[in-house]
C-alpha cells in the first residue's frame, strides 16, 4: 500500500535561518507596525511559537545605517580607512544600550591608534560588547540592525543545558568572568 | 595629524565616547548639529536626548541587555552611571528620567576640559579624515547631506534609509514538537524513491537542521490568529515616516486587513507541504519529537 502523507496545512509560517550558527530565525515576511507588546501576544499563539523568544521585533521606520558587515571591522573602523570610525545606531546595532557599547569601543580603538598607533580592544565575542561588534562586521547578504541578545554569542562548551535561565546565568559567567582587562582575544 | 580626535553627532553613542577618548588625555572635538537643526525625533537642546522610551530595558544579568549594561559599567561607561544615578523605578529594568539623564550627560561632557562642543552640522567629512582621527555618530537620522556624503566615502556600497524588519526568534524557544525543517516541495515522494527510501529522506530532512522552520496551522488555527492580527493596536507612526512606509514593503496587518485569504496566498501559503501532526503514524513515527 502507498503511504500518504498528512494533510495539507491550511496555512504555514515559515522561518528563515538569519545568522551563520543558526540558532535566530526570522519570520517571513512579518515586517509589522503592530506594538511590540502585540507582536508578542499575537504571534506566540502561532502552533509552535507558544513559548518563542523574540530577540527582536518587527519594525518599519526610518534608520539610516551604513552596510558594517562588509564595511567596518570589530572596532567599528571602516576597512581600508584607519582614520575613520562609526558608533551607534548608523552601524546597525540597534538600541540605547547598544549604541553607547559600540561608542565606547570606537573610542577605545581610536584612543589606542592616536597614542601607539595600533587598535588594542578587540573585545572576545563571549561578551556582548564583542559579540556586538562581531555581528555587525561579519559578512551577511543580508544584513540587519541587531539588538543585544544571547543568540549571537558562541555556545557554551559541552552538553546543552535545557533551561533556559541556567543557560543564560552561565553565559553572563562566561562573559563577566573573564577579566575585564583581559577582553582583548582578537577574534 | 591633528593633536584631537573628532566626533560629529552628541548623541548615545557620541557623548560615550567623548568622554572615553578625553579620560584618556586626548583633546575631543564634538560636534552636534543641535539646536541649529533638529531631526524629525529631536526635540531639546541637550547632548544624549532619549528619543522614545525611557527605558534602558532589563537590568538582570540573565537578560543579554543587562549583561551588557554590567559590561559597560565595568569599563566605566559615563552614560549608564547617569542613567544608574538618574532611574526611575521601573521593576527589573533600568528605565531613567529622561530630562534629568541628558542634562547630567551634558553638564558632563561639557564641563570636560579635554572636550571642546562645537554645535554645527558637519557636511563635509573629507578635510577632517586626512587631518586626524574622525568618529562618525550620527544615528538613525543622520541628516542628509551627511548622510549623502557618507554614501560617498564608503564606496557604492549601499546606505539604508528604511528599516522594516521581520521579528526575530531564537530557534531553542521553538515547539518542535509542531514545528519541521524544510524546504517547500521537498516532502513528496520522488519517483524513482521506494518508500523506505521516502521514509527515511523525511526523517532526516524533518530533524536536520536547515535554513527554514515550518509551523503549520490548520484553518481554525489560521482564521482565529487572523482575526487578532487584523484587530491588533499598531503603533502611530510619526508624520515623516507614512511616505516612506507606503514606500517600502506592506505590513503584514495591512496585508490581513485586504481579506481572510489573502495571507494564505501571500507569505503564509501552504502549498509544497504537509502537516506532520495530520500523518499517519507508519509514516509521522513522530520524527519530530524525537529530538
Ligand atoms: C522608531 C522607533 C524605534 C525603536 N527602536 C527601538 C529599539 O531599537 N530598541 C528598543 O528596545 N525599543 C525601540 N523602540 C521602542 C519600543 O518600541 C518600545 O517602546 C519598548 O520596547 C517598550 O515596549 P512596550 O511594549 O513596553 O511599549 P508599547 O506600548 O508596545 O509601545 C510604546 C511605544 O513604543 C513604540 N513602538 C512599539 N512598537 C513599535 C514598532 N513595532 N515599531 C516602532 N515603534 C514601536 C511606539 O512609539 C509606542 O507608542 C523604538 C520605537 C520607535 C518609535
Ligand atoms: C523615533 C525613534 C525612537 C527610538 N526609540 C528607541 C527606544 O525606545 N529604545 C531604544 O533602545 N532605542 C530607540 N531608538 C533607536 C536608537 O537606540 C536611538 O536612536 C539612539 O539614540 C541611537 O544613538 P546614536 O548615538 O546612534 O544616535 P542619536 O542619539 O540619535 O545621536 C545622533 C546625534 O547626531 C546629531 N547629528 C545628526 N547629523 C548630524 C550632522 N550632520 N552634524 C552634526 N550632528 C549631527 C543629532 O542631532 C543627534 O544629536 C529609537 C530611534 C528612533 C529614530
Amino acid at each position: 500500500m502507498i503511504q500518504e502523507l498528512g494533510k495539507r496545512p491550511y496555512a504555514i509560517v515559515q522561518l528563515r535561518q538569519d545568522d551563520k550558527q543558526a540558532s535566530l530565525y526570522n519570520m517571513v515576511g512579518f515586517q509589522t507596525n503592530l506594538k511590540f507588546k502585540e507582536q508578542k501576544r499575537i504571534f506566540s499563539k502561532i502552533p509552535g511559537l507558544e513559548q518563542a523568544e523574540f530577540v527582536k521585533y518587527g519594525v518599519m521606520h526610518r534608520n539610516t545605517y551604513i552596510n558594517s558587515s562588509k564595511l567596518l571591522d570589530n572596532t567599528y573602523n571602516l576597512k581600508n580607512t584607519p582614520n575613520l570610525y562609526f558608533a551607534g545606531q548608523i552601524t546597525g546595532v540597534e538600541g540605547y544600550v547598544e549604541s553607547i557599547s559600540s561608542g565606547m569601543v570606537a573610542a577605545l580603538n581610536a584612543s589606542d591608534v592616536f597614542w601607539d598607533g595600533v587598535k588594542k580592544h578587540q573585545f572576545s565575542e563571549h561578551t556582548v560588547i564583542g559579540a556586538l561588534a562581531k555581528y555587525i562586521s561579519t559578512p551577511n547578504e543580508k544584513f540587519q540592525p541587531m539588538n543585544a541578545n544571547f543568540g549571537i554569542l558562541p555556545e557554551l562548551e559541552g552538553k546543552k543545558i535545557k533551561d533556559k535561565k541556567m543557560r543564560y546565568e552561565k553565559l553572563a559567567k562566561r562573559s563577566l568572568g573573564q577579566n575585564i582587562a583581559n577582553m582583548r582575544e582578537i577574534c | 595629524m591633528k593633536d584631537y580626535i573628532t566626533i560629529i553627532g552628541g548623541g548615545l553613542a557620541g557623548c560615550e565616547a567623548a568622554y572615553q577618548i578625553a579620560k584618556r588625555n586626548i583633546k575631543v572635538k564634538l560636534y552636534e548639529m543641535k539646536p541649529q537643526k533638529y531631526s524629525p525625533a529631536h526635540s531639546n537642546e541637550n547632548l544624549a536626548e532619549i528619543v522614545c522610551s525611557n527605558s534602558f530595558k532589563s537590568n538582570l544579568l540573565t537578560n543579554a541587555c543587562g549583561l551588557l549594561k554590567e559590561e559597560l559599567r565595568r569599563l566605566d561607561s559615563l552614560l549608564i552611571k547617569i542613567a544608574d544615578e538618574t532611574k526611575v523605578p521601573a521593576g527589573q529594568a533600568l528605565a531613567v528620567d529622561r530630562e534629568n539623564f541628558s542634562k547630567r550627560v551634558t553638564e558632563e561632557i561639557e564641563k570636560n576640559p579635554y572636550i571642546e562642543v562645537i554645535k554645527e552640522e558637519v557636511v563635509d567629512i573629507k578635510q577632517m579624515i586626512k587631518d586626524g582621527i574622525v568618529i562618525i555618530a550620527t544615528g538613525p537620522l543622520t541628516s542628509d547631506s551627511l548622510a549623502k556624503e557618507i554614501q560617498k566615502i564608503t564606496s557604492q556600497e549601499k546606505l539604508y534609509f528604511f528599516d522594516a524588519a521581520a521579528p526575530i526568534i531564537e530557534k531553542d524557544s521553538i515547539n518542535f514538537d509542531i514545528a519541521f525543517y524544510g524546504d517547500r516541495y521537498h516532502q513528496e515522494k520522488k519517483k524513482e524513491e521506494t518508500i523506505e527510501e521516502w521514509k527515511e529522506r523525511l526523517t532526516k530532512q524533518e530533524r536536520e537542521e536547515q535554513s527554514y522552520i515550518n509551523l503549520p496551522m490548520n484553518q481554525e488555527e489560521y482564521e482565529n490568529f487572523w482575526q487578532e492580527l487584523i484587530e491588533a493596536e499598531v503603533v502611530t507612526l510619526h508624520e515623516f515616516e507614512k511616505r516612506e512606509i507606503f514606500e517600502g514593503c506592506m505590513p503584514i496587518e495591512i496585508m490581513a486587513k485586504r481579506g481572510i485569504d489573502t495571507l494564505r496566498f501571500g507569505p503564509l501559503k501552504p502549498v509544497g507541504f504537509d502537516d506532520p501532526r495530520t500523518r499517519k503514524k507508519t509514516i509521522c513515527h513522530c520524527t519530530i519529537k524525537a529530538r
